[in-house]
This record gives structure tokens, sequence and C-alpha cells, in this order.
């Protein structure tokens, strides 16, 4: 037998993944995202980011066109929509309305490739956000006819709407003109705490179940708020959460490489000592899994994207040391990582990689300073150079917003 | 091929097409007839047109992309403005939530046409069919929730029997460990003594058939909380399945971590950084530095 050869990040192949996204058409699959390209957009371009590929793989022509593309999706009065699908020539605007996640992605991904976010609407786009807050502190996915807040109340708008502000407000929010109305930030803060649930994960409303995504955006969101530290009226304890959190790290069993047909075969129908053998854990010499990654809720399978909602919350959190890190890199790199470039959602055979997943494998390693990546900022989900490049803008140093 | 542009009921419309700009970002390769059904798509709401043909191409659009936004809300307001049939509505969502598992807008634009039919019958076993499918999904589940408080069916005990029977079928389904103390304990009022027992022993029986099973613990730990009740309430339940005295028959890792919890409360810290020793070393290696943090935080390291 040969030495094993030690889990590496195969760079090469994953710039030319993100390539092929960047620069060909994405298959017919995608068109079950056509609404969301902004946020696949973000994804192609933060990934060559954490890549650092972004200045020597893609011109300054290039990016100033995909920055044109964002700005053209910008509405007149502010806030992006969320692809140029809705885009009635300016026909019944109502139907051709602001999208908050679009917003947040549109913005991250201007500071991304360079710009100064010099043409976006901010008085507008901040006046958006108490418009599209609700009475019990959540916000709504899009502004729809008549105002009306539309969309499910989860922690992925509080996210976006708390990651906006804070971009667009400046150093201490002290970046907002008189006369724009700021959000509700103390009902925001006690809406996430109500989705606090009984095993201290958070959830996307009162008494849902405890899921690491929605965690990962409330406890960013408390962030941007600067409302981290446990109150009477907010989160109960960090403690709590990280409890919860490390909890979500599970090893890898043998049947997770295989595929559905398989596992039925070796679970379902076989012995005592097939199902033994579906379940085996391979460990190291100190009884440590070799492969750990993570699963998103109490009793799931491990999936990339886990490997970041759940290592992101704990680098907020300042706990990210507590997981296992090594097992779970090996995870992502020999496990998901697909030879193609990019991450599959699941280990497993037949399982391609997929745009969300394969920024996320990215991200999740950059938070552990995987070689080769840049660092992440896990609370804007941003390379740290972005946000640096950010925070360095005269506008954003010395307030007012124009 | 093309649907539309050779329909006579579509003749008067002109399509709209996608402007993509220059250089866009994330381009899809789309299907003809899902860019014929979107520009027409566009055609009509532009002009705000409310008719049969905008139901039409909004199912068009939707078995195609449910997870487009706009089009869930401009289909209701043209069904409620035209005082279409809600029930055969509710066939169709049937029809795509089977489908497209995935989607959560199928789910909320439930909710509206539910609001306006107010009556509830029939949503649990629609929900129950999608919980055969995938007995853990998300948006069901939130929508079952929503079902619950918005008819009222806190006291239903079909409620409670499904949970057991899908408990039955598989006791390490945490969603439905979760939806059960939603409907215990999901109320703003007092749960009496005797519910409070009842499920202590619910847990303490699915502990018993798998003891790794985190499910049961972390309800244990919820239910005696709600109920101002200490953790110590359950010391022996995790000493049977936590012996520290025999750590050679220790059959829960999570026994141990409510027991350093418990020795905490009572300020016996020495047995508790005992727990977390073995937590660490043997029984949960895994996130041994958690288990050694919280040692480390009880030994004022
Ligand atoms: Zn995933």
């Amino acid at each position: 037998m040969s030495m094993p050869t030690p889990p590496s990040l195969n760079k090469p192949k994953h710039v030319s993944y993100w390539l092929r996204c960047l620069k060909t058409c994405l298959p017919t699959d995608y068109t079950s995202t056509d609404l969301n390209r902004l946020t696949l957009g973000f994804f192609t371009i933060a990934a060559l980011d954490l890549l650092g590929a972004l200045s020597n793989s893609t011109s300054l022509e290039e990016r100033a066109g995909w920055i044109d593309w964002i700005y053209h999706n910008q509405l007149p009065s502010g806030g992006f929509r969320g692809s140029p699908a809705t885009f009635l020539y300016g026909a019944a605007p109502h139907w051709d309305p602001p999208n908050l996640p679009a917003s947040y992605f549109a913005l991250v991904t201007l500071i991304s490739l360079g710009d100064d976010l010099g043409r976006v609407e901010k008085k507008g786009l901040l006046a958006l956000l108490p418009k599209m807050q609700r009475s019990d502190g959540s916000f709504g996915e899009w502004l729809g006819p008549d105002d009306e807040v539309v969309g499910s109340s989860d922690m992925r708008f509080i996210y976006c709407a708390c990651a906006i502000r804070w971009v667009l407000r400046g150093r201490n929010g002290d970046g907002i003109i008189e006369g724009v109305k700021d959000i509700d930030v103390d009902r925001c803060v006690s809406y996430i705490a109500s989705a606090e649930t009984y095993d201290h994960g958070i959830s996307e409303k009162p008494f849902g179940e405890a899921h690491a995504g929605h965690t990962y955006c409330a406890i960013s969101a408390l962030a941007l708020l600067n409302r981290l530290q446990p109150t009477d009226t907010g989160i109960s304890s960090s403690d709590n959460i990280v409890r919860w959190l490390v909890s979500r790290q599970i090893p890898f069993e043998a049947r997770d490489g295989y595929d559905e047909e398989e596992i039925e075969e070796l679970i379902t129908e076989g012995t005592e000592e097939t199902r033994l053998q579906a379940t085996h854990v391979e460990v190291d010499a100190d009884n440590h899994p070799l492969w750990a990654g993570f699963n998103g809720r109490c009793g799931k399978r491990g999936d990339t994207c886990y490997s970041f909602w759940v290592g992101g919350s704990l680098d907020v959190l300042k706990k990210l040391h507590l997981i296992d890190v090594k097992a779970n890199r090996r995870f992502l790199l020999e496990k998901t990582q697909h030879f193609i470039g990019g991450f599959a959602k699941l280990p497993g055979p037949g399982v391609p990689p997929d745009i969300m997943h394969s920024f996320l494998g990215l991200a999740a390693l950059a938070l552990v300073r995987e070689e080769g990546l840049n660092r992440l900022d896990a609370m804007l989900c941003i390379s740290m150079q972005a946000k640096e490049r950010l925070m360095e803008m005269d506008w954003w140093k010395n307030a007012p917003v124009s | 091929m093309s649907l539309y542009s050779r329909d006579p009921e579509w003749e008067d419309v002109v399509p709209l097409p996608q402007d993509d700009g220059v250089h866009p970002l994330a381009q899809i390769a789309y299907t003809e007839e899902y860019a014929e059904a979107m520009a027409y798509l566009r055609a009509v709401m532009a002009k705000d047109e409310v008719s049969e043909r905008v139901l039409k191409v909004t199912e068009d659009v939707i078995e195609m992309n449910p997870a487009h936004y706009t089009v869930w809300l401009y289909r209701a307001k043209t069904l409620f403005a035209l005082g279409g049939d809600l029930r055969k509505e509710q066939i169709f969502l049937n029809e795509m939530a089977l489908k497209h598992q995935k989607n959560y807008q199928i789910w909320h634009h439930r909710q509206l046409i539910m609001e306006k039919i107010g009556d509830v019958t029939g949503e649990a076993e629609f929900t129950a069919s999608m919980f055969e499918k995938d007995s853990k999904n998300y948006h069901v589940w939130s929508y079952r929730q929503w079902l619950v408080r918005r008819f009222d069916l806190w006291e239903s005990p079909s409620e409670i029997e499904y949970i057991d029977i899908l408990l039955k079928k598989d006791i390490k389904n945490n969603s439905a460990w979760n939806h059960r103390f939603f409907v215990v304990f999901g109320r703003d009022k007092d749960v009496p003594k005797e519910i409070v027992d009842r499920e202590i022993s619910i847990c303490e029986d699915a502990i018993f058939i798998a003891p790794q099973n985190p499910s049961p613990w972390n309800y244990l730990r919820g239910a005696l909380k709600k109920a101002n009740l200490p953790l110590s309430t359950i010391e022996k339940t995790c000493l049977h399945y936590a012996p520290l005295d025999n750590p050679d028959k220790i059959k829960s890792s999570h026994a141990l971590d409510i027991l350093a919890d418990i020795y905490m409360e009572k300020a016996e810290k020495e047995q508790a950084v005992m727990a977390l020793d073995l937590l660490a070393k043997k029984y949960d290696p895994i996130r041994a530095n958690y288990w050694n943090y919280r040692a480390g935080l009880i030994r004022g390291v």
C-alpha cells in the first residue's frame, strides 16, 4: 500500500469550475434559481475572490461589465430586483419590486468586485428597510403592491436587512442622513430571541425546529446590530447556543459514501453484520473520527453547506476552535470536494457540485484558514480584503450618506 | 414547440423578452418553453391584466419555476379578483408541493388560500402525505404549525396521535419531537403537572430504546425548563445511562452531558469535571475541544 496523499484543496480545478460558471451559461437545471440570479452572481464572484483569482483571471473591463450588470438590476427608487426576469421596461413597477436578499447580495458583490457603491441609491435602499419590517420585528422577502410585506418571516431576511444597514450606514451607524427612518432594532432582536428553541439553536420563528442556516443568520444579524451580548430581551446565553452548534458535528459513517440503493440493501434488508458495516466510523489513534462534517438539524446527515453555517456562527461567537477542525477539513476535501472542481452537497457517488455548496465549501475552509484561500469575514460572508476596502471608503469612514 | 405565439387566445399580446443587460452574471440555459412563458407573463403583468389566461400562464411558469416570487402573489390576486375556485387551487397546490419538495413559496401561497377557504378539512391528511416522502420537510412542518395556530388545533387528539405514529416509525425524527414540544408547550399558559410527568416518561421510554438519540434528551431539558423544574429531577435517569462510578457501563454521552450540568447546579465541581473528561476522552471525542473547554471554565483556567 502506498502512503496516502494528504488531503488538499485542488485550487486549479476550483478556479476553472468558477470561471466556467462565470463565463458560460449555467445548465437548465438552474431554472429554479432564475429569480435569484444576483445570489448566484454573488457566489461566483465571492468564490473567485476567496480563491484570489478575481484580479488575475478576469480583466478590469470584464469586472466593470459585471458591476454595470448589477446596477442594471437596481430599481430607480432604491433596492435591487432578484433577477432581470422581473424587469417590465418601467411598466407596473409594483410587479418589479425590490427584493431584500438580492439587495444584500448586490452590495456585497459590488464590494467584492472593487466598486465603491457610488451608484447605489443608498438613501432609497435604507428607507426600504423599515417598510419591509413587520410589527413582530421580522422582515419580508420583497415589497409587494401597496407596500405589502411579502414572504415568510425568517432569519434569512432579518440577516439581509441587518447586513444592508451595516454596509450603508457606515462606521458606528452614524452614516445615516437625517430624514431616513431606521429599522426597529429592539423588535428585531426580540424576534430573534423568540425563535430560540428548547435545545438552544435558532429556528425561523417561535417553536420552529432549530436549524443551522437560520442560526447563522440570527447570530450574524445580532453581531451586525452590535447586540450579540446576552440581555434580558435577547438570546439566552451564547454558551447554550455554542453547545447546540458544536453538537452539529457528526462522524462520517461508511453508508454516507454509498448511494440510496446500497444503503437500503445494507440497512433495511441486510444482516446485523452489514448494518454494522454500514454505520462504521473510521477513527485515528486517539479515537477521533477521520472525517466529520456538520448537519443542519439534529439527526440529519452531514452536508457541505453546514460546515459554513455552523462554522460561521461559531466564528462570529469566537468559538470556532471548539470544533474538530481536522476532521471537518478532511470531510470537505476528501468526501465532498468534486474532481471537476467545486463541492457537492453530500458525499457519495454521482452527486454533482452545485454553485451554493461549492461556494460554502470554500467559505467553510477559508474560516479555518485553508492554505491558498483568502480569509473570510464570517459576519458579512465576504473576503477580509473586500470588507477592509469597504471600511476604508471615505463615505463609509466619514459618514453622511450621499 | 411554441405554445403562446401560435395560440389565438394570446394573439393580442406582445411578449416582453428578458433584458439581460450587456455583461450578465449567472446566465441560465433556459428552455424555449420557459423563456416564452416568462415573456408572456411579463406582458400581462406589465398591464396588470386580470383574466383567466393569467391563471394559465402563471400555472405554466410555476410548474417550471416554483421559486419565482412575484408570480405567486400575482396569481393569488387574480384568483381572488375573479372569484376563482379555491378548492381547485388547493388541488393544484397539492400537485406542485409533491413535485417540488424543497420549495417554500408553495406553502406560503397555500396559507393565503386556506385563509380564504377557512376550513381545515383534509390538510392534516395532505401534510401527512408530504411527510410520507420526507418526514423532516421544514416547510411542511412550518405550515403544520400554522394550521394548529390558525385553526386552533391545540386540543385536537389527532395532532399528538400523529406525532406518536411518526415517532414509532422513527424515534430519531427530531422534527416530530419539535412539533410535540410546540403542541404541548407552545401556548402562553402553564402546563399541568400530569402533562409534564407524561412528557418526561415518554422521553424516558424513548431513551430506553435508543440512549444515544439526542432528541428526547433535549426534549427533557426543554420540558423541565418550561415546568420550572431543576435538571436534577432526572439525575437518576442520567446515572442509569451514565454511571460515573462504573464508567465502562456508560451508554449515553447525552446523559453525561446533563450530569455535568446537574453537578454544576449543585456546585459539585469535581463530579462535573469527571463527566466532561469522560466525554472528551471516551464517549464523545469528536467534541473533545468543547468538553475540555467546559472543564477548563470550571477549573478556572
Ligand atoms: Zn446544503
